[in-house]
C-alpha cells in the first residue's frame, strides 16, 4: 500500500495550468445574468394583487354605507340585500368563525386562494371593521 | 468553514461580483487539476470545469453553510457529478452556456494543451497509475482521486459522495486493495516498461 501510496505523490505533483481559460471562465462567470438581475426584496405580484385587493375593499367601505344613506338603515339593508358579509359567507372557499378584534366580538371570514389568504372582521351587524391578506407560507 | 470563504459565500448570494471573483479565484485551480486528472484530456478538461462553476453561480443562493468544510465538499460534488456524467456520455458531453452573448473561445489555450498532453505522454505514472484507477468501480475511482489528490478527509469525501465516513473508510480501503491486484496482475510487463514502482 506504501508503494501505491507514493506513486499517488509523486503523480500529484503534476498540476496544469491554463491562464487564458481562467481568464475568459471568470468574464463569462462576471457577465453572468446572475449578476444583471435586480434583486427585489419585495414580492411585486403579491404587492400589486394585495393592494388592488385593499383598494376595492376601502371602496366598499365607504360606498357601500354612503349609497343606503337615504333614511334606510344600513345594518338592516345589510341584512336585507345580504351585503358584502353574506356575499362571501355564501362563498365556496370562505370558512366562517369568531374573535375579537380591537375590543369587540367579531365575524371572522377566512378566504383562501392559492398562495394566500384573506381574512375579514365584521362586527355585529356585519359591517366590515378590518382585513387583511396574509400569504401562505412555502 | 473558514470564515473568508463564508463571507465570500455570503457576498456571493447577494449577487457580489468581486466576492465570487476571489471565490473563483480560490478554487479554479483545484477543480480544474481535480478534472483533469480524472479524465486526462484538456478539452473536456475546461468543459467540465467551466459547467462547474456556472453550475456553482446558478445554484449558490440555494447553498447553506451548515458545517465546517460544506462548500468544499459542495463544489467538489458538482464537479464530481459532471466528471461522471462526462464518463456516462463521453463526446456527448457538452459545455453549458445558456447566454449566447457570452460563447467565449477558449482556442488560445491550444499550445498549452498540447504541451500538457505530451507532458501526459511521457509521464509514465500518470499513465499507468490513471489506467490503472480506470478499471475500479466508479465510486472507488471518486475515493481515491478526493483521497490522494485532493488530499481530503475521509469527513470532506463523505460530503462529496454523500455517504457516511464508516462506509468510505471501508471503500478505500478496499479500493487500494484491488488497485493493488490491477497493478500486480500487469506487475510483469510494468516492471519491464517502467521498473520497480
Amino acid at each position: 500500500m506504501e508503494n501505491i501510496e507514493q506513486i499517488f505523490k509523486k503523480v500529484n505533483n503534476d498540476r496544469i495550468e491554463l491562464k487564458d481559460h481562467k481568464n475568459k471562465l471568470k468574464s463569462v462567470l462576471m457577465n453572468n445574468k446572475y449578476f444583471k438581475e435586480e434583486e427585489s426584496g419585495w414580492d411585486w405580484k403579491l404587492t400589486i394583487s394585495s393592494l388592488s385587493f385593499s383598494s376595492l375593499l376601502i371602496l366598499f367601505a365607504y360606498i357601500h354605507p354612503l349609497a343606503y344613506n337615504n333614511n334606510q338603515q344600513v345594518t338592516s339593508a345589510n341584512d336585507a340585500k345580504g351585503g358584502f358579509y353574506y356575499t362571501l359567507i355564501s362563498s365556496k372557499n370562505a370558512s366562517p368563525s369568531t374573535g375579537e378584534w380591537n375590543n369587540q366580538e367579531v365575524k371572522i371570514i377566512q378566504t383562501v386562494e392559492e398562495n394566500s389568504r384573506a381574512v375579514y372582521y365584521f362586527n355585529k351587524q356585519n359591517i366590515l371593521v378590518n382585513s387583511q391578506v396574509i400569504r401562505n407560507n412555502k | 468553514m473558514d470564515n473568508k470563504i463564508k463571507e465570500l459565500i455570503e457576498r456571493s448570494k447577494n449577487k457580489d461580483k468581486q466576492a465570487f471573483s476571489e471565490l473563483f479565484d480560490l478554487y479554479y485551480d483545484r477543480i480544474l487539476n481535480y478534472v483533469w486528472r480524472r479524465v486526462l484530456n484538456v478539452e473536456y478538461a475546461k468543459d467540465i470545469t467551466s459547467n462547474t462553476f456556472l453550475k456553482v453561480l446558478k445554484n449558490i443562493q440555494r447553498f447553506e453553510c451548515i458545517e465546517e468544510a460544506s462548500f468544499n465538499g459542495w463544489i467538489y460534488r458538482i464537479a464530481t457529478n459532471e466528471i461522471n456524467q462526462y464518463f456516462r456520455k463521453q463526446n456527448r458531453y457538452k459545455l453549458i452556456i445558456d447566454d449566447e452573448n457570452n460563447l467565449f473561445d477558449l482556442g488560445d489555450d491550444n499550445k498549452a494543451a498540447e504541451e500538457i498532453e505530451k507532458k501526459i505522454d511521457n509521464d509514465k505514472y500518470n499513465q499507468v497509475l490513471n489506467k490503472s484507477i480506470r478499471q475500479l468501480k466508479p465510486i472507488y475511482q471518486d475515493i481515491l482521486h478526493l483521497r490522494y489528490f485532493e488530499e481530503m478527509s475521509y469527513k470532506e469525501i463523505s460530503e462529496v459522495i454523500n455517504k457516511n465516513e464508516t462506509t468510505i473508510r471501508v471503500y478505500a480501503m478496499r479500493a487500494l486493495e484491488d488497485l493493488k491486484v490491477i497493478l500486480n496482475n500487469d506487475a510483469n510487463n510494468f516492471l519491464e516498461t517502467y521498473g520497480k514502482y
